[in-house]
């Protein structure tokens, strides 16, 4: 999944886009309110981590202006304001979550899987497709009741395909989805990890549509 | 609000007493009135007694002389008029003593007053006595004393009557005016007793007396001091808790980040051990700015509001963390609403609290309890060893705690009773928690208890 990170805070910035790059999604690291509305007219982002208090503005006012423009994105607020009547403006501006600083960032990455799979469509976190089981929000894979190990990468793959179950992705999307900006991606990185993963689950878990992209499913649930 | 017995209004010592002056004045003008009356009458009805004697000397000689001639007279004067009763009677009488002529009502006894010239008061009767010329005749009037009496007592009557009659109408008007009078200082208690932490604007001025209008000036210039200092103090208290947390998160995210990149358990145990320090330093700071704030009177005059929506979310943070989640039981009944006065996050401040006391010194094999029943109690409960009473009494002293091996901030409950404390409510502790045989439970009653 690409993410936008909004964050003036360097150390903290950092310390999260590496966090949630190592959980194999991509992620843009902003640090002004106009950047920000800049990547966000430029790029399909899955998520956005948005913090409030930011030197050209309020991040609620970014907020506010996504929603009126029917930007459905989600967005969870990252903030050092723990006030109720903050909070309560947050999720009234659209808002999604609302992560209250010092925060647990295994916390967060739960929080960002969880708001994922909400706007999949499917917040059960558990998909079955033929004898494959895959449990998005401890990020476990069993294939005929065997665990079966999977990169950061290859679990990043597996959830943008299945943020539209059966439908197809091109590979552009998922390119988008697993690198961020100035990222070198080989040409070919996409292939490797659609081939790694089809030998981990299984050649019929994700099926190639020459020309068009990936597609996942044919039994979802 | 309850009255001071000893407080005094100004309206009613202003009726009380102009009432009262207007009285005294009245009973005073009214004696001075009935001396004044006396003495008037006093002087009239002993002219006309003198008046009378001097008149009937000469009638009486005259008469006398007529008789003297036709031989005695009687000595009863019912020959010049049919009886009737008289306020005057006079007798003639000789130098003797001897009566000659009376009035019909006079008695034919010589009357007790003596023969010289001049007034007297005898037996209840005011006497004047005339002598001829001669010195031969006496001719002396006389007048009930209660006939005098009377005259007098209903002229101060009919003098009286009508201003007592106004004196109730004084008093309707003098409640009139006065309450006229103090309805701006009426209107300007009512203003200021609207004005609590939640509202502190201006007192309005416009149509005040000239002599309100510098108190009020006053007044107004506190308001805005006192509400400049109040948004002051919270904005800090909310600023530093954003500059505060900012780089403890920074911190903390870069100690999870070095966990999380460091090889070999000793080192990552070390990195492990840095970041439950640094937690436990933004526990402590975390838990400072929130007395501050509870102490900078955050939950002082609140206007009422629906907790449930905030009793959700912060419920919901606890409820969103995979190691708590398990743990805890909540059960809110068929609660579906719970209006207070207390701060929205000021009662979140109180359920965090509570919370995190639980799950921090309740035994971590026991769930946390949070419950809300209709008699607006809302109770948080775990597990563990019975907290003795005089240990319990305590634990909401700052930086006392309970016996347990956690080492918290020792503020949490200090906090609690602090908030709760200013919105009205109170906090209950109990050990062992209801229908438990250990634990601990804190209640908070929503109820205001009876001023």
């Amino acid at each position: 999944m690409r993410v936008l990170l909004v964050e003036d805070e360097r150390p903290l910035g950092q310390a999260v886009q590496e966090h949630i790059a190592a959980a194999g999604h991509a992620v843009d690291w902003m640090q002004t309110l106009a950047d920000a509305d800049v990547a966000l007219r430029t790029v399909d982002y899955g998520l956005v981590l948005l913090d409030l208090h930011l030197p050209d503005g309020s991040g609620l006012d970014l907020l506010a202006a996504l929603r009126r423009r029917g930007d459905q994105r989600p967005v969870i607020i990252l903030t050092a304001r723990d006030q109720i009547r903050d909070r309560i403006a947050g999720l009234n501006a659209g808002a999604d979550d609302y992560l209250v600083k010092p925060f647990d960032l295994d916390e967060l990455q739960a929080r960002v899987a969880a708001v994922a799979r909400r706007y999949a469509g499917n917040p059960n976190p558990v998909f079955r497709i033929g004898d494959v089981a895959l449990d998005l929000a401890h990020r476990q894979a069993w294939r005929d009741g065997t665990v079966a190990e999977l990169t950061a990468r290859e679990w990043a793959v597996l959830e943008r395909l299945l943020q539209r179950p059966n439908a197809v992705v091109p590979k552009a999307q998922i390119e988008e989805a697993l690198y961020p900006f100035g990222a070198e991606i080989e040409s070919n990185t996409v292939e490797v990890h659609v081939s790694n993963l089809r030998r981990k689950l299984g050649p019929e878990v994700i099926r190639t549509k020459r020309g068009l992209g990936y597609q996942i499913g044919g039994g979802a649930a | 609000m309850t009255q001071n017995p000893r407080l005094w209004s100004l309206a009613g010592r202003l009726m009380t007493r102009l009432g009262l002056g207007l009285s005294l004045l009245w009973l005073a003008a009214t004696a001075f009135a009935a001396l004044v009356t006396t003495h008037e009458i006093n002087e009239v009805f002993d002219s006309a007694l003198q008046e009378t004697a001097q008149r009937l000397r000469p009638l009486v000689v005259e008469h006398l002389r007529e008789h003297d001639e036709a031989g005695a007279p009687d000595a009863n004067d019912s020959e010049f008029a049919p009886p009737h009763q008289e306020y005057l009677q006079y007798q003639v009488r000789d130098a003797g003593g001897t009566v000659i002529l009376h009035s019909h009502d006079a008695p034919p006894e010589a009357f007790a007053a003596p023969l010289q010239t001049g007034f007297a008061d005898i037996d209840g009767q005011h006497f004047y006595t005339e002598v001829t010329k001669d010195g031969q005749l006496f001719i002396q009037v006389g007048e009930a004393r209660d006939h005098r009496a009377e005259a007098i007592w209903d002229s101060l009557i009919w003098l009286a009557l009508p201003l007592a009659a106004l004196l109730p109408l004084a008093g309707i008007v003098i409640f009139r005016v006065v309450r006229q009078g103090t309805a701006p200082i009426e209107a300007l208690r009512s203003e200021m007793e609207s004005r609590s932490g939640s509202n502190l604007d201006p007192l309005p001025e416009a149509d005040l007396p000239r002599e309100l209008m510098p108190v009020v000036h006053g007044l107004n210039h506190l308001l805005l001091r006192l509400r400049l200092a109040l948004e002051h103090e919270r904005s800090f208290a909310a600023n530093s808790a954003h500059e505060l947390r900012t780089p403890v998160a920074a911190a903390l995210a870069q100690l999870q980040r070095l966990a999380a990149e460091t090889g070999g358990a000793a080192k990552r145990e070390r990195v492990q051990q840095a970041i439950m320090s640094l937690r436990r330093i933004g526990d402590l700071a975390e838990k400072l700015l929130q007395l501050s704030r509870a102490e900078s009177g955050m939950s002082l005059d609140n206007e009422p509001a629906d907790l449930l929506p905030v009793l959700d979310l912060v419920l919901g943070d606890y409820l969103e963390k995979p190691e708590i989640r398990s743990r805890l039981v909540v059960d809110l009944g068929d609660v579906t609403e719970l209006v207070a006065a207390i701060d929205i996050d000021a009662f979140a401040i109180v359920v965090r609290n509570l919370l995190d006391n639980a799950f921090f010194h309740g035994a971590p094999s026991a769930p946390v309890r949070v419950s809300l029943g209709a008699d607006r109690c809302l109770r948080v409960s775990n597990g563990g060893a019975v907290i003795p009473h005089a240990t319990l009494a305590e634990l909401t002293t700052r930086f006392k705690r309970g016996p347990t091996s956690a080492t918290g901030s020792g503020l949490g409950l200090a906090i609690v009773e602090t908030i709760l404390q200013q919105a009205g409510y109170n906090l209950r502790l109990q050990s062992p928690a209801t229908g438990m045989k250990d634990g601990f439970e804190a209640i908070i009653d929503l109820n205001r208890p009876p001023t």
